[in-house]
């Protein structure tokens, strides 16, 4: 296999994904089944080919930074999950970082 | 009119209908909600609906102003189009709680044109999948057979057009995801012109592959959806200034295909894994273009057999990078009770499933410092060696005719690898990978099930597509669509 269990858990830990160990052995078989039969890909010659990272066109425009309304209150506590505080206006959450 | 008229309504009748007074708004609000708790039980096409925020929406339409060429026409939306003050999860448990504060450009654009937004639908989480069994909501089951996939990751806004719960679906399409499932479900799909069709608002898969589009079930209808969802927009940079330009779906809609030149590439049929019935109605397809007229010239698809490799890498990449917001601090619904990585690890592991988890993971493996070259530049270098290959065939032709799926749909729950799955993919993904548009379209129906076409065209040139499937429709049959039954189809 190109991606063992144990390097499969060491990436998951990395993206901040937590997995059982059960799942890792799975998760390493189904990638390695790809990432082999993506070793297709060195049949092509792409020498002097530029890779192709955006759509055609690869429009990347940047539009006028214009200030628009601001969000109802309404919406504020609808998007916060209970956190937004329309008393003092303030994102009231549990401290994460220890 | 009751639910069971509504559902056999075209767009165009429906729109006609209210301009000229034959029912309201109101009525076919009420027959979509009607048709939706019958088939709902059974297919699970509707992942959340405000009932009452579309009689609302329907019963403040009085006067339709003269552009708003979908007054009062209830359609339904993707869950990963964003939808103001309608939850829009993604098919995703970590998103179950959110709720946007704002409305995709498309929406705003059906919204401003008349319709009223009535059902979010069901999808492959985070639009990764093909058989709508990747839902956090539950399988999306065929309404033409409840035993088989409505095809992905569109499934619900499929499935709801098929069995008449709406009469128009926006959807997007990443790598087949509209298109696929139109195939599967009797319908007609199309993947726009990157960048005709704004993005903003849409939940991102991989940025430089994904389009909305409509679902519909004649042709007209879709041509006369994507006019009113098409045009540049500053809110996504990616946007294309053409699209303003470019002619319209709707432009000689009704001239037929006498004298256009299509490309038919038949060593495709001959590829392992292609159904007879794929293959038949591929070149049942052919058929009726050449009989009206259409000049037929076999064509190579060059490097179609790498599609599938370049393709899941870059998608699996981009995706990597789109998911990392979801983290339960700035997106997704926080899980865990400790520092802030305990938090992290928590949310994302219960929040994502299986194929999320497989796609970040393997985006981020090729991304990574090693194997960056081998996977990710590779694969992108072969994308621009596609694309253009492929754009350099429409110097000669109209548009290029090829299968949608290599199979027909299959049972819900049957065992495939991970990497069978993807392979089904093989006819869909040129047309991302090269940002063509491209329109799937039915031809007929085999053993109880539909079975569809695909044609792709030179960059927006979609009213080319149109007048092809348009002939298409004209000339096939699908008899016993679910669109005409009252009840759900029992599983076959």
């Amino acid at each position: 296999m190109l991606i063992d269990a144990k390097e499969t858990q060491a990436l998951a830990d990395m993206l901040r994904i937590n997995i059982a160990p059960d799942d890792a052995a799975r998760l390493a078989e189904d990638m390695s089944s790809v990432l082999d039969y993506v070793r297709l890909l060195d049949e092509v010659d792409v020498s002097g080919v530029d890779p192709m990272e955006v759509g055609i066109g690869g429009y990347a425009e940047l539009r006028e930074d214009v200030p628009g309304e601001s969000l109802p209150v309404e919406a504020l506590e609808a998007m916060s999950g209970g956190a937004f505080d329309s008393q003092t206006e303030m994102f009231v959450t549990k401290p994460i970082f220890s | 009119m009751n639910a069971d008229e509504f559902a056999q309504l075209t767009l165009e009748d429906a729109v006609a209908g209210v301009r000229q007074g034959a029912f309201g708004p109101i009525e076919l609000v009420e027959a979509s909600i009607d048709r939706m708790d019958r088939f709902e039980p059974v297919i699970n096409a509707v992942i959340t609906r405000d009932d009452s925020a579309a009689r609302r929406d329907a019963a403040g339409k009085k006067d339709a102003a003269a552009d708003q060429s979908l007054f009062g026409v209830p359609l339904a939306v993707k869950d990963n189009i964003m939808t103001r003050g309608l939850r829009s999860t993604c098919g995703s448990r970590i998103l179950e709680n959110f709720v946007p504060p704002y409305d995709a450009t498309v929406v705003s654009k059906i919204r401003a044109a008349g319709a009223v937004v009535h059902g979010k639908t069901n999808m492959d989480e985070f639009a990764m999948g093909a058989t709508g069994e990747n839902s956090a909501y539950g399988a999306t089951k065929n309404p033409w057979n409840p035993a088989r996939v409505t095809g992905g990751s569109s499934s619900g806004s499929a499935a709801i057009v098929a069995y008449g719960g709406a009469l128009a679906a926006l959807a997007s399409d990443t790598g087949g995801s509209i298109r696929q499932p139109a195939s599967f479900c009797g319908l007609v799909g199309m993947k726009p012109t990157y960048g005709r069709v704004s993005r903003y608002g849409l939940g991102s898969l991989a940025s430089s592959l994904d389009q909305i589009g409509p679902l519909t079930r004649t042709v007209r209808d879709n041509a006369l959806l994507m006019d009113i969802i098409s045009g540049h927009d500053p809110m996504d940079s990616t946007s294309a200034k053409q699209a303003d330009v470019a002619d319209a779906c709707m432009a000689g809609i009704d001239d037929g295909v006498k004298g256009l030149r299509f490309g038919y590439d038949p060593s495709l049929l001959d590829k392992e894994g292609v159904s007879p019935v794929v293959a038949g109605a591929l070149r049942r397809a052919v058929d009726i273009m050449r009989e009206n007229g259409a000049e037929i010239r076999e064509v190579t698809i060059p490097l179609i057999d790498y599609g599938v490799a370049a393709y899941y890498i870059i998608c699996s990449c981009e995706a990597s990078a789109n998911m990392a917001r979801y983290d339960g601090v700035r997106y997704g619904k926080r899980q865990g009770d400790g520092d802030v990585w305990q938090v992290y690890g928590e949310t994302r592991g219960k929040g994502f499933g299986d194929e999320v988890k497989r796609r970040i993971m393997m985006g981020s493996y090729a991304l990574s410092a090693g194997y960056y070259d081998a996977y990710y530049l590779k694969a992108a270098r072969v994308r621009r060696l596609f694309t253009k290959e492929m754009t350099a065939l429409f110097s000669d032709i109209d548009a290029i005719i090829m299968p949608v799926a290599p199979t027909p749909p299959r049972e819900i729950g049957a065992e495939t690898s991970v990497l069978e799955n993807y392979l089904g993919d093989i006819f869909t993904l040129p047309a991302n990978l090269t940002s063509l548009p491209a329109l799937s379209f039915p031809v007929g129906v085999l053993g109880g099930l539909p079975v569809g076409a695909q044609a792709m065209a030179a960059p927006f040139r979609e009213n080319i597509l149109y007048r092809l499937a348009r002939v298409a429709e004209q000339n096939s049959r699908l008899p016993d669509a679910p669109w005409t039954k009252p009840e759900p189809e029992a599983a076959k």
